[in-house]
């Protein structure tokens, strides 16, 4: 009796011991990001999708992504490890051109890579195209490590991944959280929108790197890839919830009065987008405004300065876009505020030079002027103004003119 | 205890027919794809659909990736999860067919026959290198099927009646990363290999390939 005790208590220890969340990284580089759509979501039963959507297929496990069918294929699709760990199983050599559901190899799954993830889960990659997975079982593989190629090999009817993660030796779950998905928290680090794409993000979320500290007046000629570049953010808090793929480039701007400021960006030969975040940190939940008018337009946006608080503006390309720019600073004056002895809100009295900015989140209520709009590309931000204002005292410290 | 397990349900339902008495040929329908192709791809959706008749009066019939063992008393739910369609040895008192498991990226080829007046448990010949493309020979004493081996796509044969499974193509390459290594045979394109007296012979998008069985 002891012993069955014991065995119950140990298989109970194992289950409390399940893997926790893990954190998934969309499975592909960032050339690629935003050339690749989901296909099917993993069907809840009834053909239903984790947000109770149709876009899945009877009894499919998985979740599948399409990147341009066979041009697409043809022309390359990167696919890589959505989350660190050991290659736990590959197979390649099947031909990828199938397009009937029904050509076998590899068990149907074609050309795949299987990966042990450290945190406990193992995850499938498959259909990929012929000789194109880079990997070995037992090979180290990182967060983006190139794993191979979308393709359609096995039992496929085109071009595209199946990817599928699960407990190893338990039956697939569906990584994407929703009203009708079980699975309580999303298992990607950033899961994006119903029909969008989760986020390439490997590890902690990346933070704005501003290449420059920029005031009124001041213009700027760059490019979104230019040096100080990065590619690591794709949400920037705004209502619309759009994903920027392109390279970003971010400055740091402030002004030492309580003013509205319009910047403009400008010679344009591609989309690019225009954000105005309320601290550097860019931690995707801090805009406080966004213009993203499409194609190649100009993008102008306004929010209100406060003297001596210094907020990041971003300029990213929408799906991938690169293009050089011309960027503008315009402030329109305002009233300087009083020097004051004692500290401002949040008692912060010292002089911070070296770029970090106050990043207490409360926020102005008269600061909201335009009432949030969301949904589509080219709509406005209306987020929060800028955080609490510093005295003028800081304000003089910082020392910018006007 | 007989290594061959019967199948209980299926000899309630088949015991009254011989394995000698009635057999139609058999004969294999061409499978029907469900799904149609779906812009920018997707997995199979429903699988192949087809028909197959067996010893006995028996047929086994394929749908939703589900197989099914119909008989003149009835029909059972065979396997779940089918990868591909099965295949039947000449007289259909013999078959093979390859299937999924659901607790991990696995698969397995099965074999079942009509012995002593009922259908055996399906009972498997391979696992490893998730195999599918499952073929029997007209005698039904061998079977080929395609699997992984050191991470390329390769040719392999086992006894029906069991034993280790015996690469064929392939032997001693291994997946580098790097491509396609020298010396690589394709597995077949499309279905599986066919058994031509003493060689196994398929289609690969190069041409056509066979090798000599052991």
């Amino acid at each position: 009796m002891r012993i069955i005790i014991a065995t119950a208590i140990a298989g109970l220890l194992l289950l409390l011991a399940a893997p926790g969340r893990a954190q998934l990284s969309m499975p592909t580089s960032i050339d690629d990001y935003s050339k690749l759509y989901v296909t099917a979501y993993y069907d809840h039963g009834g053909t239903t999708d984790w947000n109770c959507g149709t876009k899945t297929y009877s009894g499919h496990g998985g979740t599948d992504f399409g990147g341009g069918s066979w041009s697409g294929m043809y022309e390359g699709r990167d696919i890589t490890a959505a989350a660190a760990g050991i290659v736990h199983a590959v197979n390649d050599g099947v031909d990828d051109t199938c397009s009937t559901g029904n050509c076998g190899g590899g068990g149907g799954y074609g050309n795949y890579v299987q990966i042990n993830q450290y945190d406990g889960y193992r995850t499938t990659y498959a259909h990929l195209r012929t000789w194109s997975v880079a990997v070995v079982v037992g090979q180290i593989v990182e967060c983006g490590d190139l794993l191979g190629l979308m393709g359609s090999s096995g039992n496929s009817t085109g071009p595209h991944l199946h990817f599928d993660i699960r407990v190893p030796g338990q039956t697939r779950f569906d990584p994407f959280a929703g009203p009708c998905s079980p699975t309580p928290e999303s298992f990607w680090a950033v899961q994006g929108p119903h029909l969008g794409l989760p986020a390439i993000q490997c590890g902690d979320p990346a933070v704005c790197e501003p290449v420059a500290l920029i005031t009124c007046g001041d213009e700027v000629a760059s490019s979104n890839d230019g040096a100080g570049s990065t590619t690591g953010n794709f949400f920037y808090g705004c209502p619309g919830g759009w994903m920027y793929s392109g390279p970003e480039i971010a400055y740091r701007f402030v002004t030492d009065l309580d003013e509205p400021v319009t910047v403009t960006l400008t010679g344009l030969s591609e989309d690019l987008d225009l954000f105005a975040l309320e601290s550097a940190a860019c931690a995707g939940d801090d805009c406080i405004e966004e213009s993203t008018n499409s194609g190649t337009n100009d993008e102008e946006l306004t929010f209100e300065a406060a003297a001596g608080v210094e907020v990041v503006l971003v300029v990213d390309g929408w799906q991938g876009a690169v293009s050089g720019f011309n960027l503008a600073v315009q402030c329109e004056g305002g009233i300087p505020e009083e020097d004051e002895p004692d500290a401002g809100p949040d008692g912060d009295t010292d002089a911070d030079t070296d770029g970090d900015t106050d990043t207490d989140s409360d926020s102005d209520a008269d600061a909201d002027a335009d009432g949030g709009q969301g949904g589509t590309k080219g709509s406005g931000c209306g987020c929060r103004a800028a955080g609490p204002r510093p005295s003028g005292l800081l304000a003089a410290l910082i020392g910018f003119g006007y | 205890m007989n290594t061959i397990a019967k199948l209980c349900m299926a000899a309630a339902l088949f015991a009254s027919v011989s394995a000698a008495g009635g057999c139609a040929e058999a004969t294999s329908t061409l499978p029907s794809v469900a799904a149609a192709a779906e812009a920018g791809g997707g997995d199979a959706t429903a699988g192949p659909t087809g028909e197959w008749t067996l010893t006995g009066g028996a047929s086994l019939a394929l749908a939703d990736r589900a197989l099914r063992l119909r008989g003149p008393a009835g029909e059972i739910a065979l396997a779940a999860g089918v990868v591909g369609v099965p295949s039947v040895s000449e007289g259909g008192a013999r078959f093979v067919f390859a299937r999924e498991l659901p607790n991990d990226l696995a698969t397995e080829v099965v074999a079942v026959e009509f012995l002593g007046g009922g259908w055996t448990a399906p009972r498997v010949l391979a696992r490893e290198g998730t195999p599918d493309l499952p073929a029997i020979s007209p005698d039904g004493g061998r079977v080929a099927f395609v699997a992984s081996a050191a991470g390329i796509a390769s040719v392999w044969t086992v006894a029906f009646d069991g034993g280790a499974p015996v690469q064929l193509t392939n032997v001693g390459l291994r997946a580098d990363g790097k491509g396609r290594p020298a010396g690589f045979v394709p597995i077949p394109l499309r279905d599986p290999p066919r058994f031509a007296g003493d060689r196994l012979v398929w289609t690969a998008r190069d041409g056509a390939h066979e090798v000599t069985l052991p």
